[in-house]
């Protein structure tokens, strides 16, 4: 085994540390999404009360107008009733923009389902974007984190125009020499006006002195 | 052209007035304003039939032409605050007249070009965004507030009567107001914007048609800003000789 590489049995250590920490800090978290296209879904879970939460998660996330998440709570034999809280989150890994939409609303008791609506108003992400990063998760009373997943969704907005632009581009080229044409023409305007009042004065002027003169 | 400040002065100039250096330089104006619409009929075409679209995957390829207008105009703004920050500095120091004319000339381009600015980036984002307006994006707003402070700078000019107090108070506020162009400028940097940064390695996508376009449009903008600069700047030289010349001849 001469010149294979050997790892210190303190480094070892270390890592296995290192990962240990990092798992107990990091929130063991069941939520998964399956499906695609109309039918792909959330999952969430409160295990230590027998709820599982599904909602149904769409591709494309078109902000013209209001979106609904229906989250439904269910239930099982053991299930007491207890407030939650689910929440819709957009860019949830990125403090500076994270943006999220919440409600709560009281699990079912026993087998049964319960729904919460989630509603995102129009124009709150009026964005063209795609692949845009969000995530579900589903809290307790308290606040705490029970579950999460992270997921993506297509934003679109208002769709872009058919010409590519060109109305836009015609109006803004005609905008910028319009501009100048019209700052130009002030000045040249101003410029003939007053230069044909310092003539008058001056005339004023010249006869008045003359006048004296005289 | 210019045939009034050329010609024999009937009163000699007051203390605190405007110095002939203005004159002289006018007759510039006119070539450097000729220069510049030649440089911008070129721009125009080169921008509308020429230059491939940029490869940043816009959904309105065709507005985002409007790039080449855009970027010319914001930069030509940025100038011209600058040189009214530089302006005023100097009148804050020599007390000469003929810097604060300078200043509240530059300023008054700097919102021409502004007007171009916020007009064609709506258009763009109308096209682009769908939108015209985003206020959640720090380029936009703070480019918005730097021309509500150099409109408000105008408007303060109007207020005071007094021309030493009037000019001191407007040098002091231009000077302060300068400061959002280096904020303006690096917001898309510092903070999250949908605002194309230009300014990044690899040039954003632009091809070498197109940069040569962007270097038309800087320069015909730059050379329209002098060129108006010096023709505004004589007209304020004549506005001062009609108001001597009326003080002369109610006397």
């Amino acid at each position: 085994m001469k010149g294979r590489t050997r790892v210190a049995p303190a480094f070892l250590v270390a890592i296995i540390l290192s990962a240990a920490v990092v798992a107990a800090a990091t929130p063991a978290h069941a939520g998964f999404v399956t499906g695609a296209g109309a039918s792909r879904t959330g999952h969430l879970e409160d295990a230590s009360n027998g709820v599982t939460v599904t909602v149904q998660l769409n591709e494309t996330f078109n902000g013209e107008h209001e979106n609904t998440f229906t989250f439904e709570i269910t239930g099982s034999a053991g299930t007491a009733a207890r407030a939650y809280s689910v929440r819709l989150t957009v860019n949830p890994h990125d403090p500076e923009v994270a943006t999220a939409w919440h409600t709560n609303a009281t699990g079912p008791t026993g087998a049964a389902t319960t729904e919460a609506a989630v509603t995102v108003p129009a124009d709150a992400l009026p964005y063209r974007v795609p692949n845009v990063p969000f995530s579900i998760s589903l809290a307790d009373a308290s606040g705490e984190l029970l579950d999460s997943v992270d997921f993506a969704m297509d934003l679109t907005y208002r769709p872009p125009p058919a010409d590519g632009g060109l109305f836009q581009l015609a109006a803004g080229t005609v905008a910028a020499w319009g501009l100048v044409l019209l700052y130009a023409l002030y000045l040249h305007r101003a410029h003939q006006r007053l230069r044909a009042r310092a003539e008058s004065l001056e005339r004023a002027l010249g006869s008045s002195g003359r006048e004296g003169d005289k | 052209m210019n045939a009034f400040p050329r010609s024999a002065p009937v009163t000699a100039p007051e203390p605190g007035e405007t110095a002939p250096l203005a004159p002289r330089l006018a007759r510039f104006s006119l070539p450097l304003i000729l220069a510049a619409g030649l440089l911008l009929v070129l721009g125009t075409v080169l921008a509308l039939t020429w230059v491939p679209p940029l490869d940043e995957g816009f959904v309105a390829p065709v507005a985002q032409r409007i790039f080449y207008f855009h970027l010319g105009a914001a930069l030509a703004s940025y100038v011209a605050v600058a040189v009214t920050a530089a302006a005023s500095l100097l009148y804050l120091r020599k007390g000469d007249m003929l810097y604060d004319a300078l200043a509240r000339d530059s300023a008054g381009l700097a919102l021409m070009f502004a007007a171009m600015v916020l007009i064609e980036g709506s258009l763009w984002a109308t096209a682009e965004w769908g939108t015209a307006w985003r206020w959640e994006d720090a380029r936009l707003d703070s480019y918005l507030i730097l021309t509500l402070v150099f409109v408000g700078y105008l408007a303060l000019r109007r207020a005071v009567d007094d021309p030493g107090r009037r000019a001191r108070v407007a040098a002091s506020y231009a000077l302060l107001g300068s400061l959002l162009v280096p904020l303006s400028f690096a917001s898309v940097y510092l903070w999250q914007s949908l605002h194309p940064r230009v300014i990044v390695p690899g040039g954003q996508g632009i091809s070498a048609a197109g940069g040569m376009t962007v270097g038309i449009f800087v320069v015909a903008f730059t050379l329209l800003y002098v060129g108006l600069l010096l023709r505004r700047l004589d007209l304020s030289v004549l506005e001062e000789r009609v108001g001597r010349l009326q003080r002369s001849v109610e006397a």
